[in-house]
C-alpha cells in the first residue's frame, strides 16, 4: 500500500512539474527595476541614461533605442535583446547596424528599415520618400526629407500604432503576462506587435532563430492560390499574420485586382505570401517541421504545433525585420542566386529547388 | 612479379574501369535533363514585388513575376553573341543575318519598327492585325476551323507568342536535341490552346539560336512526302508545325504533271539543276540562308552538320521564309526581287538559286 501511495504521489508530482514547465514561457521582464528605470534620473550628480538624453516616459533610462539599440558587441545586454549591435550573432529581426556599416559589408540604405531614432547615423532612407506598396496611406515618411519612422507609436511597427507616442504605445508591455498571445493587447501580441499572433521563442536562446527546434513560430494562414484581397485589411488581418502586419505599410504589393498577386494557376503576378508552402514537387523538399532553416523560416496556421502541411510562405521567409546584410532587407544575396548553377538548396532555391 | 604480370585486383579493376568509366562518360554527354535549362541570375527576369526603390517597375506586374510585360519584355533588345536571354524585337534596326537570331527579328513588322506587315507574323504586343489578311480570313492557308484562336490570327492575346511556343519552359529545358516535351523551342501542337505533350516539333536547338552558324546550328526534322501529301505537327517536323496555320498551301503541291505550290518537306532531288544544289553538298556545303530539314536518319545525337546531303535533306518553310520577321516582304530570308533570272547581281548564287542553279547567272 505504501508503495502504492508512493508511486503515485510521484506520478502526480512529476505530472505537476511537466504541466508548469511545458507552459508557454512568458516573455514578461524580469529583474532589477533598477537596470531600466531610474526615479530621478540622477545619481552621483549625474544623469542616469543608458544612452540619448533623459528623462524619458515612464521613468525609462533610455528610449526603445536606448535599451535596445546600445551598440555594443553583445546581441543581448543583460537580459535586454540588441538590435543594433557588432555582434556576430543576430536576433530573429536581425540588426539596423547593417544600414550605417557598424556592422556587415558596407552602409547602405536598403539594408534595413530606416528607424530614425535608433542612431544618428541612421536616417531617412535615400531611396525611398514612403513604404513602398503604402497601400493605407500610413503618413510614414521615410525618405530623406524630414524622416518619422520610429520603432513604434503611430509611425512605429511595435506597439499600439493608434497612440502616437511611442512609449505611451507599449505602455504597460514588458510588464504584462503574455503566456498566451492572443494579440488582444500589445501585450499579448506577438513581439508586441498589435495583434498578431505566434509563439516566441523565450527558450534557450531568446528571441533568436536557430536551426533545430530553437526559434520563433510565427502565425501564417493559407489565403488560398487567389490572393485578390490584402492581408492587411484590418491590424493586422483577420488572423493575426506576421505578413499582414507588414501588409499595414506594404499592403500594395499585395492588392487588389490586376494589381495584386494574381493566381496559382501560373499566373502569380507578385511572389504570394500567406499561402501554403506546397507539399509537392519541388516545394515538398523543404520540410521546415524537421529540417528547420533559420534563414528560410516559414509560419503555420497553427504555429503552436507546427506540421509540414501547415507551413506557410511569409514576408519574413524571405526578409529580415530589422536589417540584413543584404539588399531589400533579404536573407541572403539575391546577386547570388542563379539559376541552373548547381546543387545549391539556400535562398530561393530552399523552396524552388527546380531552379538550382 | 613481372612487369606484364598483374594482380587478379588489376586485372578485375582493368576489366571493369573502362566500360564504367564510359558509361559514366554517357550519362554526362547524354542523360536527359534539365542540365541546360536557363542559367543565371534571378534577378535578370524576376521581380518579387514589382517594386524597386519605391516605384513600381514599368509595365507590370507581369504573370510569373517577370520584369517585363510579356514574353517581349525579356525579349527585346540587341544580339550581341553575349546576350543570355535571346532577343527578337530590337527597337532599332537589326542587320538581317549579322545580329538576328534564326527566327529572324520582329522589328521590320512592329508597330513601333518598320511597321510593315508583310514582313513578319503581326503578334500580339508587337504589331497589330495584318492589315493586308483580316481575321475573317484568317491565317493564309489555315487548315484548321478553330474560331477566334491563334490559327485565325497572332495579333489578339489569346494568340500572341504562346500561339505558336504553346510550351514554354523556361526552367526545364533541354538543349541539344530535343524529342519530347517541351520540345524544339517549345513548339507543340495545340489542343484547345493546351500544349500537347505527346506531338511537337523535334530537332536541334543551337546554344547561341543561330547567332553564329559557322561552326553550329539549328537543325530541324523534316518528313518527305510525296507530291500530294499533307504535313501535320503529328509528324514531328517543323513543316508539319507551320502547317498547322498554313496547312491549306501544301495539300495540293502536285496539280498532276507539274507542281502548282512550291513543294515543302520534299527531298531535294538528286537530279536536274537540283542534283548542284548547294553547291553539289557535302562537306561544309549547308548555307545557313537556306537552311534545310534532315531525315530521321539523321545523327541528331552528333550536333549539327555542315554538310547537305542531296537526296536526303529536304526544303521546307524555314528554308525560304523566317519565323519572326525579315527586312522582306512574306518573309522571306532574302529580296524576292533580286531573284532574277540569268542575274549576275546581288541576287547570283543566293535564295532561290541556291537549289535553282540552272535559273542563276
Amino acid at each position: 500500500m505504501k508503495k502504492t501511495i508512493l508511486g503515485l504521489t510521484i506520478m502526480v508530482v512529476a505530472a505537476a512539474m511537466v504541466a508548469a514547465f511545458s507552459s508557454p514561457a512568458s516573455a514578461a521582464v524580469t529583474g532589477v527595476c533598477s537596470d531600466c528605470h531610474t526615479m530621478h534620473n540622477s545619481q552621483g550628480g549625474s544623469g542616469m541614461e543608458i544612452s540619448g538624453t533623459g528623462p524619458f516616459s515612464t521613468l525609462l533610462r533610455g528610449s526603445c533605442a536606448g535599451c535596445h539599440a546600445q551598440g555594443t558587441e553583445n546581441h543581448v545586454e543583460g537580459s535586454i535583446p540588441q538590435v543594433y549591435h557588432t555582434s556576430g550573432t543576430n536576433l530573429a529581426g536581425g540588426n539596423f547596424g547593417y544600414i550605417d556599416a557598424t556592422v556587415g559589408s558596407g552602409a547602405s540604405d536598403t539594408k534595413g528599415h530606416n528607424v530614425i531614432c535608433i542612431d544618428a547615423d541612421i536616417t531617412g532612407d535615400a531611396n525611398l520618400s514612403a513604404p513602398p506598396g503604402d497601400e493605407f496611406t500610413t503618413g510614414i515618411a521615410s525618405g530623406a526629407s524630414s524622416p518619422d519612422f520610429t520603432c513604434a507609436g503611430e509611425k512605429g511597427c511595435h506597439g499600439n500604432r493608434a497612440t502616437a507616442d511611442e512609449a505611451a504605445s507599449v505602455s504597460g508591455a514588458h510588464h504584462g503576462d503574455d503566456t498566451t498571445i492572443d494579440g488582444n493587447s500589445v501585450a499579448t501580441s506577438y513581439r508586441f506587435l498589435l495583434g498578431v499572433l505566434g509563439v516566441e521563442n523565450n527558450g534557450a536562446n531568446p528571441w533568436r532563430n536557430i536551426t533545430g527546434g530553437d526559434h520563433n513560430k510565427y502565425q501564417g494562414a493559407d489565403k488560398g492560390d487567389t490572393q485578390d484581397t490584402s492581408l492587411g485589411k484590418t491590424n493586422p488581418g483577420d488572423a493575426g499574420t506576421i505578413s499582414g502586419l507588414c501588409g499595414e505599410c506594404h499592403g500594395d504589393f499585395h492588392g487588389t485586382g490586376v494589381d495584386g498577386m494574381g493566381t496559382a494557376s501560373g499566373t502569380w503576378i507578385r511572389h504570394p505570401t500567406d499561402i501554403l508552402l506546397p507539399n509537392t514537387v519541388p516545394y515538398s523538399g523543404y520540410n521546415p517541421v524537421t529540417n528547420f532553416d533559420a534563414t528560410v523560416p516559414v509560419a503555420y496556421t497553427v504555429p503552436g504545433t507546427p506540421a509540414r502541411l501547415q507551413a506557410v510562405v511569409m514576408c519574413l521567409s524571405c526578409h529580415g525585420v530589422h536589417g540584413t546584410d543584404y539588399t531589400d532587407i533579404l536573407r541572403w544575396d539575391y546577386t547570388g542566386i542563379s539559376a541552373g548553377g548547381g546543387e545549391s538548396t539556400t535562398g530561393c532555391f530552399r523552396c524552388h529547388m527546380d531552379k538550382d | 612479379m613481372l612487369k606484364n604480370q598483374r594482380t587478379n585486383h588489376e586485372k578485375t579493376a582493368a576489366f571493369w574501369v573502362p566500360p564504367v568509366a564510359g558509361l559514366i562518360l554517357v550519362l554526362i554527354l547524354f542523360l536527359p535533363g534539365n542540365a541546360f535549362a536557363i542559367q543565371g541570375a534571378c534577378y535578370n527576369c524576376h521581380t518579387m514585388h514589382n517594386s524597386q526603390d519605391g516605384s513600381m517597375a514599368v509595365g507590370g506586374p507581369s504573370p510569373k513575376l517577370l520584369l517585363g510585360s510579356g514574353c517581349i519584355g525579356c525579349h527585346t533588345g540587341t544580339n550581341d553573341g553575349s546576350n543570355s536571354i535571346p532577343y527578337v524585337l530590337s527597337t532599332g534596326a537589326p542587320t538581317f543575318g549579322s545580329n538576328t537570331l534564326a527566327g529572324g527579328n520582329f522589328y521590320w513588322v512592329a508597330d513601333s519598327g518598320g511597321n510593315d506587315d508583310t514582313k513578319g507574323h503581326n503578334v500580339y504586343g508587337i504589331a497589330t492585325q495584318d492589315a493586308n489578311i483580316d481575321t475573317t480570313e484568317g491565317a493564309p492557308g489555315n487548315p484548321n476551323s478553330c474560331a477566334d484562336s491563334c490559327h485565325v490570327t497572332l495579333a489578339t492575346s489569346t494568340g500572341a507568342c504562346m500561339g505558336c511556343h504553346l510550351n514554354p519552359a523556361h526552367h526545364s529545358n533541354s538543349s541539344g536535341y530535343v524529342e519530347v516535351a517541351p520540345w524544339y523551342r517549345w513548339l507543340a501542337k495545340c489542343n484547345d490552346g493546351a500544349a500537347d505533350s505527346t506531338y511537337g516539333v523535334k530537332g536541334i536547338e543551337d546554344d547561341d539560336w543561330n547567332y553564329e552558324t559557322g561552326t553550329d546550328h539549328n537543325e530541324y526534322l523534316g518528313v518527305a512526302g510525296g507530291h500530294t501529301a499533307t504535313q501535320s505537327i503529328t509528324n514531328y517536323n517543323m513543316t508539319g508545325f507551320c502547317c498547322g496555320c498554313h496547312g491549306n498551301f501544301h495539300v495540293e503541291q502536285d496539280g498532276g504533271s507539274k507542281w502548282i505550290r512550291h513543294p515543302s518537306d520534299y527531298v531535294i532531288p538528286n537530279s536536274g539543276e537540283y542534283a548542284a544544289a548547294f553547291g553539289g553538298g557535302g562537306a561544309d556545303s549547308y548555307d545557313a540562308t537556306v537552311p534545310v530539314a534532315r531525315p530521321a536518319g539523321f545523327n541528331w545525337a552528333g550536333g549539327s552538320s555542315n554538310a547537305v546531303t542531296i537526296n536526303s535533306d529536304m526544303v521546307m518553310c524555314l528554308s525560304c521564309h523566317v519565323a519572326h520577321g525579315s527586312p522582306y516582304p512574306d518573309m522571306l530570308r532574302w529580296d524576292y526581287d533580286l531573284m532574277i533570272v540569268g542575274t549576275e547581281g546581288g541576287g547570283q548564287g543566293k535564295g532561290c538559286f541556291v537549289c535553282h542553279t540552272q535559273k542563276d547567272g
